[in-house]
C-alpha cells in the first residue's frame, strides 16, 4: 500500500501541481506553434474570384463620404472588387452593430472609425476578424493592435487649432491651448460635439496636460458644436467662426487646396492625435473582399491615395503627403493607454463635460 | 321597399365582427395598435431604462431619465417657443394668403396659389440650407448686400438665432395652412359676409369679424398640424441652430443617440415628453371643435363673392410676392448660386463658376443615384399604399355607426402625435426584433413612410370621403351591384380628384423626409433626405446645394406632372 501523503512529502509535489506545471511547459512550448498557426491562419489573404462572387464590400466610416467614394473607386480600379459605403458615426455605427449580432443580421464588413478605443473593446469581444496583411511591418506597434491584425491605423488624426487670417489677426491668434480661455474668444470657438470620436481623444489626451479647471474655463467662452469638421472649416472661411477650437489636419490641407488662407497651430505642449483603425467585423459576410480591401488600405499604394485623397497623415513612415507640416516637427498625443481609453466611466465623464462645455 | 333594405347585405365590405365591430373597422384597428404600439412600448420602457441603457426591452425601471431631464429644460422651453412662435407667424402668413389668393380680387390669384404651394414640398432641409447661405450674419447674400447698399457693417439679419428659426419654419410651413384654409374659404357660404357688408361693414371689417371667425376651425386644424409638425421638426433647428448652442428637443435628440455610448433612455424620455405635448394639443384642438358648428360647410356648392379691395389690392399684391420671393425665389436662387461655385462662400466671378458640382452628385457619387431611385420608389409606394389604406379607413370610418369608427380614426391620427425622429428609433428598434428580415430593407423604410404619414393621408381623404352622399351607393346596391363594382364604378370615380390631390401631397412628403429616414436607411437604402443632410455635413456647400436643386427639381417636375394629371381628368 502506497501512502500518497508520505510520497508527496517525499517529492514535495501534489499530483495536481505536476499537472499544473507540465500543462504550463506544454503550452509555453506550443505556444510559438500555435501562435504561429493562427498568425499563418490570420495572414492567408483574400481570393480576388472568391470576393467578386461574394458581392460588393460594405464599409463603415465616419470620415467624409466623398473621400471614402473616391477612394473605393480606386480600390475597384484596382482589385476588381466592389465596394460601397455608408458613413455612421461610432454613436449610429456600435448600437446598430449590437443589434444585428443580437438579431443575427450584419451588414457591414469592414469598419473605419475615429475611435481606437471602439476598436480595442470590439476585439476583446471577438468581434473583429484577424487579418494580417503583408505589409504588417510598416506599422509601429502604438499604430495597431497589440496582437497585430485585428485593427490597424489607417491614417494619423492629427487636430491642430484653425484659424484664417483674413479674420483673425496672426499675431492675435492663440499660441497655445490656453490661449483659448482668452475671453474676446467668447462664442468664437468651434468644436465637433461629443458624437465624435476625436473629441473624445482629444479630451481623453489633453486631461492630463491641461489643468483640470480648464474644460469649465472653457465652458465659459461658450465654444460652439459642429457635427463635423468640415462644417467648422467651412464656417472658418465663411468669416463665421473664428478659432476651430480643434479641427482635423485634413480641413487644413483641404482649404490650403482651395487657395483658402487658412492657418494651423500646433502647440508646443503637443497635438491631439488619434487613430483611424481599420477592421474587419468578425461577423463579415465577405470575408475575402474585406480582406482584400485592408490589404488594399494598408498598402504602401493605398495609403498613399487615401492619404492624398483627404490630405491627412499616414501611419507609415514611407507615405508623406504634400501640403503637410512634417511630422516630426509635431509633438503627438495619442491614446496609448487602452484600458483607460476604453472604459465606460471616462467616455460618460467626457459626453457630460462635453455636452455642458458646448452648451447642450 | 323596407323588403329590400332588410335583404340587402350589410354596408360596407365585411360582415360585423362579434363585438359589433365590422372587420373594415377592426383589422386596420389591430394592424396599426400594433405597428404604433410596440415601438412606443420600447420607447416607454427605455425612457424608465435606469440599468443596462442598450438593453431592448429594460429590465430595471425608475424615473432618473426624467429627473436628468429636469436639468435640462431649455430643450423643451425652446422646442415650445420654436413651435408656438412658428406656428403663430405661419398661421398668420396662412390665413391672409388664402384670403388674398380666394376671397380678393387680386391680379395673377392662379399664379401665386400654383407658386405658395411649392416651398412645402421643397421642405425645411432645402429652406434651412438655402437661409443658412441667405442670412448668416457675416456672409449672408442679405447682409451683403445690405452692406454694400448702406456701407454698413452690422449685419441686417441674423439667422442662427430662435427668430431666425422660427421664421424659416413659419415660411416653409404655411403653404399647408394656405391649403387647409383657403380650402374651407372656397366651400364657404358668403351669406354671413353679405349680411355683414348690408348692415354697413367695410370689407377689412367684415374680413376680420365675419370671415375670420367663420374660418376657426379650419386654422385650428391648420395650426394643430404646424404645431405638431415644428414639435418634431429636425433639419432647420439643426442646421441653424446647432452651431449658436440652440438646443431644441429634436437636435439635443440628434447628439444623443449618435454620441457614443449613446444615451437611448435620455433620448427616448424627451421623446416621450414631446408625445405627450403633441398628444395634449391634439386633445385640446377636438375639444374646442367639438362645441363648433361647421354649419357653413354644407352639400351646396357654394362660390363666395370675392371683394375687390381698390387700392389695397397692390399692397396686396406686394404682400405675396414678398412671401414668394422669401420662401421661393430667394432660397432656390441662392441655392443655385452656391451649386456652381468652386469654394463654400458665394462669389459672382463667373469664370469661376463650374457645373462640376452637378456632375458629380448625378454621375460620380453612386449614392445620389441609388437615393434618387430610392427616393422615387418610396415616394410612389407611399403614395399608393398610404392613399389606399386612407381611403379604406376614411370609408370604414364614415360608415360606422358605433364607436369602432372613432377609435379607428383615433388611432389613425396617433402617428401625428410622434416626432418623427423618436418614431423612426423606436420603429427601428422593433423591425430589430421581428422574426422575419425586414431590417436594412427598402421595404421597412417603405412601412415607416405610410406610418408617419397615415395621418396626413387619412386628413386629405376623410374631407373628401364625407363629400360623398350615400344615396348614390345605396342606388347601386339596390340595382344589384356587388360591393366591388360599387366601389370601382361609383366610389373610386368620385373620389379620383381627392386621391389625385392626396398622392401627390404623400409623394412629395416622402421625397422630402428626412428624420425617419436618418435612422432607417442604411447601405443599400440611401434616401435623398439623409443623402443631402450626409452632404451638408462632410460635403460642403457647393456639392449639397447642387444636391438640393436636384431635389427640388424631381419634387417640381412631380408636382407638374400631378397638375396636369388632376386638370385632365377634372376636364373628363
Amino acid at each position: 500500500m502506497t501512502d500518497p501523503k508520505g510520497s508527496d512529502e517525499l517529492t514535495g509535489l501534489t499530483r495536481r501541481q505536476v499537472i499544473r506545471v507540465g500543462s504550463a511547459a506544454a503550452i509555453s512550448l506550443a505556444a510559438p506553434y500555435l501562435v504561429g498557426r493562427a498568425h499563418a491562419a490570420a495572414s492567408v489573404p483574400g481570393n480576388v474570384d472568391a470576393a467578386k462572387a461574394e458581392g460588393p464590400v460594405v464599409v463603415w466610416h465616419g470620415d467624409q463620404e466623398a473621400d471614402v467614394v473616391e477612394f473605393l473607386k480606386a480600390f475597384t480600379e484596382k482589385t476588381s472588387v466592389p465596394a460601397v459605403q455608408q458613413r455612421l458615426l461610432p454613436g449610429q455605427a456600435l448600437p446598430k452593430l449590437e443589434a444585428e449580432f443580437r438579431a443575427g443580421q450584419t451588414s457591414g464588413d469592414v469598419y473605419l472609425t475615429s475611435d481606437s478605443g471602439i476598436m480595442e473593446d470590439l476585439r476583446r469581444k471577438n468581434r473583429l476578424l484577424q487579418y494580417i496583411p503583408t505589409q504588417m511591418d510598416a506599422y509601429d506597434p502604438e499604430y495597431r493592435s497589440a496582437d497585430p491584425g485585428y485593427w490597424t491605423t489607417y491614417y494619423v488624426n492629427v487636430g491642430p487649432m484653425m484659424y484664417d487670417p483674413r479674420f483673425v489677426k496672426e499675431d492675435e491668434a492663440p499660441k497655445t491651448w490656453l490661449d483659448l480661455l482668452d475671453p474676446k474668444w467668447k462664442g468664437q470657438i468651434g468644436f465637433q460635439n461629443s458624437a465624435a470620436g476625436t473629441s473624445y481623444g482629444f479630451w481623453f489626451v489633453m486631461k492630463d496636460v491641461l489643468p483640470k479647471e480648464f474644460w469649465d474655463k472653457l465652458g465659459a467662452n461658450n465654444p460652439r458644436a459642429y457635427s463635423s469638421s468640415t462644417q467648422i472649416s467651412q464656417d472658418i472661411e465663411r468669416g463665421g467662426l473664428k478659432i476651430g477650437g480643434r479641427v482635423s489636419i485634413f480641413q487644413y490641407v483641404k482649404s490650403i487646396r482651395n487657395k483658402q488662407p487658412v492657418k494651423a497651430v500646433f502647440p508646443s505642449v503637443g497635438v491631439p492625435s488619434v487613430n483611424q483603425a481599420t477592421g474587419i467585423f468578425s461577423t463579415t459576410k465577405r470575408p475575402n473582399g474585406a480582406k482584400i480591401f485592408n490589404e488594399y488600405l494598408l498598402s504602401k499604394e493605398g495609403q498613399f491615395k487615401w492619404n492624398d485623397i483627404q490630405g491627412s497623415y499616414s501611419a507609415r513612415k514611407d507615405v508623406q503627403i504634400e501640403h503637410l507640416p512634417d511630422i516630426k516637427t509635431l509633438k503627438l498625443l495619442l491614446p496609448v493607454n487602452f484600458e483607460e481609453y476604453m472604459k465606460a466611466e471616462n467616455r460618460r465623464e467626457f459626453v457630460a463635460i462635453w455636452n455642458k462645455m458646448t452648451g447642450l | 321597399m323596407s323588403t329590400i333594405a332588410s335583404e340587402n347585405p350589410p354596408e360596407g365590405f365585411a360582415r360585423p365582427f362579434r363585438l359589433g365591430v365590422r372587420a373594415e373597422v377592426w383589422i386596420p384597428s389591430v394592424l396599426l395598435i400594433g405597428a404604433l404600439g410596440y415601438p412606443l412600448f420600447l420607447i416607454l420602457t427605455s425612457a424608465f431604462n435606469v440599468g443596462d441603457p442598450e438593453q431592448f426591452p429594460a429590465r430595471e425601471y425608475g424615473f432618473d431619465n426624467f429627473v436628468k431631464l429636469a436639468g435640462h429644460l431649455d430643450w423643451l422651453w425652446n422646442t415650445l417657443i420654436v413651435a408656438g412662435g412658428g406656428t403663430a407667424l405661419g398661421i398668420s402668413i396662412g390665413v391672409s394668403l388664402a384670403w388674398i389668393i380666394h376671397r380678393t380680387t387680386m391680379p395673377g390669384r392662379r399664379w401665386f396659389d400654383l407658386l405658395i404651394a411649392i416651398p412645402y414640398p421643397l421642405g425645411p432641409l432645402v429652406g434651412a440650407l438655402a437661409w443658412s447661405q441667405l442670412g448668416a450674419p457675416r456672409d449672408g447674400l442679405i447682409n451683403r448686400a445690405f452692406t454694400a447698399v448702406t456701407g454698413i457693417q452690422a449685419p441686417l439679419i441674423d439667422i442662427y438665432t430662435p427668430l431666425g428659426i422660427i421664421f424659416t419654419e413659419a415660411v416653409f410651413e404655411a403653404p399647408v395652412a394656405v391649403l387647409i384654409i383657403g380650402a374651407a374659404m372656397q366651400r364657404m357660404d358668403p351669406a354671413l359676409e353679405e349680411c355683414s357688408t348690408i348692415f354697413g361693414s367695410g370689407k377689412l371689417r367684415t374680413a376680420w369679424k365675419v370671415t375670420l371667425p367663420l374660418m376657426m376651425p379650419a386654422i385650428l386644424s391648420a395650426a394643430l398640424f404646424m404645431f405638431t409638425s415644428m414639435i418634431g421638426s429636425f433639419a432647420i433647428p439643426t442646421i441653424l441652430g446647432t452651431s449658436s448652442r440652440f438646443y431644441v428637443s429634436t437636435n439635443a435628440m440628434y447628439v444623443l443617440l449618435q454620441g457614443y455610448p449613446p444615451n437611448y433612455p435620455l433620448a427616448a424620455a424627451l421623446g416621450l415628453v414631446l408625445i405627450v405635448i403633441t398628444g395634449v394639443a391634439v386633445w385640446l384642438v377636438q375639444r374646442v371643435l367639438r362645441g363648433r358648428s361647421y354649419a357653413v360647410i354644407s352639400g351646396k356648392n357654394y362660390r363666395p363673392r370675392q371683394v375687390d379691395m381698390g387700392w389695397l389690392t397692390w399692397v396686396l399684391l406686394a404682400y405675396a410676392t414678398i412671401y414668394v420671393m422669401l420662401s421661393l425665389v430667394l432660397p432656390m436662387g441662392t441655392l443655385l448660386l452656391a451649386s456652381f461655385q468652386s469654394s463654400n462662400a458665394i462669389g459672382f466671378d463667373f469664370a469661376s463658376w463650374t457645373l462640376r458640382n452637378y456632375k458629380y452628385v448625378m454621375f460620380d457619387f453612386p449614392t445620389t443615384r441609388q437615393a434618387i431611385v430610392n427616393s422615387l420608389i418610396l415616394g410612389v409606394g407611399t403614395g399608393t399604399l398610404g392613399v389606399t389604406f386612407a381611403t379604406l379607413i376614411a370609408i370604414a370610418t364614415h360608415r360606422s355607426k358605433n364607436g369602432g369608427g372613432q377609435m379607428l380614426e383615433q388611432l389613425t391620427m396617433l402617428p401625428q402625435a410622434f416626432p418623427r425622429l423618436i418614431f423612426a428609433v423606436g420603429f427601428l428598434w422593433m423591425i430589430l426584433a421581428l422574426p422575419i428580415n425586414l431590417y436594412g430593407t427598402l421595404l421597412a423604410v417603405l412601412l415607416a413612410y405610410v406610418i408617419v404619414f397615415l395621418p396626413l393621408a387619412y386628413r386629405g381623404m376623410s374631407g373628401v370621403v364625407v363629400q360623398i352622399d350615400k344615396a348614390l351607393e345605396e342606388a347601386a346596391r339596390v340595382s344589384g351591384a356587388s360591393p366591388m363594382r360599387v366601389l370601382r364604378t361609383v366610389i373610386l370615380p368620385l373620389l379620383r380628384p381627392g386621391l389625385i390631390a392626396t398622392w401627390a401631397l404623400l409623394f412629395m412628403v416622402s421625397v422630402r423626409e428626412i428624420s425617419a429616414s436618418l435612422f432607417l436607411s442604411g447601405t443599400n437604402t440611401q434616401v435623398l433626405g439623409p443623402a443631402i443632410f450626409s452632404f451638408w455635413d462632410s460635403g460642403g456647400m457647393p456639392r449639397v446645394s447642387a444636391l438640393a436643386v436636384v431635389q427640388a427639381l424631381i419634387i417640381l417636375v412631380a408636382l407638374t406632372v400631378v397638375r396636369i394629371t388632376a386638370d385632365r381628368g377634372a376636364r373628363v
